[in-house]
């Protein structure tokens, strides 16, 4: 174990080529978190089809690493503008904003770039002190469970749409779970929904139905909605020096914060359907419910910056390890990693662990390498990294555009492809414009093969009663507690809001 | 308004599924056990998300619309890529993409001459050297293309 652990990373310093691809990802990875109109996850889908074709550690470092650093970049607009670029951004600019209004935007964002660095850190950390003691548990997985697993994984992302939404998202994750029996059917050599189509024979084109659904939707609502992303003028995105370095001193100054809201944040990403917000907004709260002086949170404390952003950057750490060991994504960027990480011929599953530990450290590592570089490079570049956030949308739409046919043609080289872009996107314009969640759809898609040959499994195993097992019992119990407390929550939220109206 | 946006668009899912699960009938049945698993209760979820829609729609009939902006410019958006994919399909990568982007840069994004020119020859270089010359992708020719050049060679 000990010998793997750091002959990967040896490995992964001393090879010019996984250090230059780090690199590579670790720009795009900030210029993303930077630019409007552009996500995490819109990100991987973009670049999946540049790492066609590529060998499996290359290509998930190089992906994986350009997640991560998505959030270290992402909390300039929330500091300087109080524009978060995300959910998980959000709690920092209640801390964030006011310090930047204060004259002290360079000590907000030292503090929050190096804490969101630590917390990557500390994030690939915890999953890695979890590989021993999950061995055992995930080895236990059987078809029956497998099965159930991608059953549970849509109702945890579908979860994340959170009240009403969550009736959508198991719709939209059972559509995408729908589209992945498009094509010929294992068991019976049946070409399905395909007819004479023989490019539809092998499926669906994954990175044509991801690009589809989130990345051409993405830049039509962009364009419909026209503008950039700050109002406020750009003489005021300028930052000193001493002022970043004060910050980045509040880290170390605050390090027992850093360690329990890094912890808490980890163990959070590893629940799917969680997501980073939680993350965030558990660890602020942490932050305020432990610190001297409460009073302060709000009006501009530098621990209200440190606390979300250390949190929703270890997620990323723990959220890979359902991702990897369960092919259940722990949130929706997983998911599309996951798709990815398929692409490259990574199967997701209990055998990672014992048949490709390897690569499981190279991701650790590459989580650790890669946050170091975005800081290090974010703290010498941010006084003009903040003025990427006033690209206007209207000129990134036609290149993500043309990205995305040119994805969706490299990936199997049919022009075919490109017609199935165009109908996707119009099912993905719709999902995003009628306030359908997108994410279980990539799920339910990247899943949908692995729960049909399980069930198949399972059911000529033991038969019917196959989710009589008592791990299958315990899965389908998560799924009705999911459920359940979906309702339930909506519920309360309704006669709240309806306790409001009454009072008014 | 009874049928909105949203009640249109689960009205869409709806179709989708039903035709789907309808199809998998013709199938024998190993094929159509999993379509039946995942679209059966994906139609009853719909049809109860359906009622959803038409409530919280009949609530909001009669609140002001005002939204003819925002269908202009969707129309305008689609008609760009769909613009785009045909263009590539008819007429290949090589001259579709080029004129796309000129087009979006001039009309769209308001770009001056110069920097909408130098935009386009930049990408078009860029994407020639990763597809072309990197990845080795034999890109598609279009069409017409294809059959103007065949017509040329004889």
């Amino acid at each position: 174990m000990l010998e793997t652990m750091f002959g990967t990373l040896y490995t992964l310093l001393s090879t010019p080529a996984y250090m230059g691809l780090m690199l590579v990802a670790v720009l795009i990875g900030i210029w993303v978190g930077l630019t409007p109109g552009i996500g995490g996850k819109l990100s991987i889908a973009l670049a999946i089809p540049f790492i066609y074709g590529w060998q499996a550690i290359p290509g998930a470092i190089f992906l994986l690493t350009m997640h991560a650093v998505n959030g270290t970049s992402g909390q300039i607009s929330s500091i300087m503008f109080g524009v978060p670029g995300d959910g998980d951004d959000a709690a920092t600019v209640l801390d964030g904003y006011p310090m930047a209004k204060r004259g002290e935007a360079g000590r907000a964002l030292g503090a929050s770039m190096t804490a969101s660095g630590v917390g990557g850190i500390i994030g690939a950390i915890v999953f890695a002190l979890m590989i021993p003691v999950l061995e055992p548990v995930v080895l236990a997985f059987s078809p029956a469970e497998f099965f159930l697993l991608a059953l549970l994984g849509i109702t945890f992302i579908a979860f994340l749409a959170g009240g009403g939404g969550m009736l959508k998202g198991i719709v939209v994750g059972l559509f995408g779970m729908m589209l992945a029996t498009v094509g010929m059917d294992p068991q019976t050599g049946t070409a399905r929904f395909a007819g004479e189509q023989i490019f539809l024979w092998d499926g669906i084109s994954l990175v044509t139905a991801v690009l589809a659904i989130f990345a051409v939707p993405e830049m039509i609502a962009l364009g419909v909605q026209g503008g950039s992303i700050s109002a406020v003028p750009m003489q005021t995105a300028k930052v000193s020096y001493r002022q970043l370095l004060g910050g980045v001193l509040e880290v170390p100054r605050h390090w027992w914060l850093v360690i329990r809201t890094s912890v808490i944040g980890a163990v959070i990403g590893m629940i799917p359907g969680l997501g980073g917000s939680a993350a965030a907004w558990f660890c602020y709260g942490h932050a305020v419910q432990t610190s001297r002086t409460p009073e302060r949170f709000g009006k501009g404390a530098v621990e209200g910056v440190i606390a979300p952003e250390t949190a929703s950057n270890a997620k990323e750490g723990g959220s890979l390890l359902p991702t990897l060991f369960f092919g259940i994504p722990g949130s929706s960027g997983m998911a599309i990693l996951l798709g990815a990480f398929l692409i490259l011929g990574i199967q997701p599953g209990p055998t990672l662990i014992s048949d490709n530990l390897n690569l499981v450290w190279m991701l650790i590592w590459a989580l650790v390498v890669g946050n170091v570089m975005a800081v290090a490079i974010l703290l010498v570049f941010a006084r003009w990294a903040a003025i990427l956030t006033f690209v206007r949308g209207e000129f990134l739409i036609p290149f993500v555009l043309t990205m995305c046919v040119f994805g969706s043609f490299v990936n199997e080289a049919q022009w075919q492809n490109l017609v199935v872009l165009a109908l996707l996107s119009a099912i993905g314009y719709g999902l995003l414009s009628a306030d359908w969640p997108r994410a279980p759809f990539a799920i339910g898609l990247v899943l949908g093969g692995i729960a049909e040959e399980s069930l198949h499994k399972a059911l000529a195993l033991w038969g019917p009663g196959f989710f009589l097992r008592p791990l299958s019992l315990v899965l389908i119990g998560l799924i009705a507690l999911t459920i359940g407390w979906a309702i339930y929550s909506g519920v309360r939220r309704r006669r709240a809001g309806q306790l409001e109206s009454l009072s008014t | 308004m009874l049928v909105n946006r949203r009640v249109a668009f689960t009205l869409v899912m709806l179709a989708i599924l039903v035709a789907m699960v309808g199809m998998a009938a013709r199938y024998p049945p190993d094929a159509r056990f999993m379509p039946w698993v995942l679209g059966i209760p994906a139609i009853a979820l719909c049809l109860l998300q359906l009622g959803r829609d038409l409530r919280a729609a009949r609530r909001a009939a009669g609140e002001a619309q005002g939204e003819r902006r925002t269908v202009r410019r969707e129309a305008a958006m689609w008609a760009y890529f769909l613009g785009l994919v045909g263009g590539i399909l008819f007429f290949g990568f090589f001259l579709a993409v080029p004129v796309f982007l000129l087009v979006f840069l001039r009309q769209w994004a308001r770009a001056s001459w110069p920097l909408a020119l130098g935009l386009v020859a930049a990408t078009s270089v860029i994407y020639y050297l990763v597809f072309v010359q990197g990845l080795n992708v034999a890109l598609h020719q279009g069409f017409v293309t294809q059959y103007v050049l065949e017509r040329f060679a004889e």
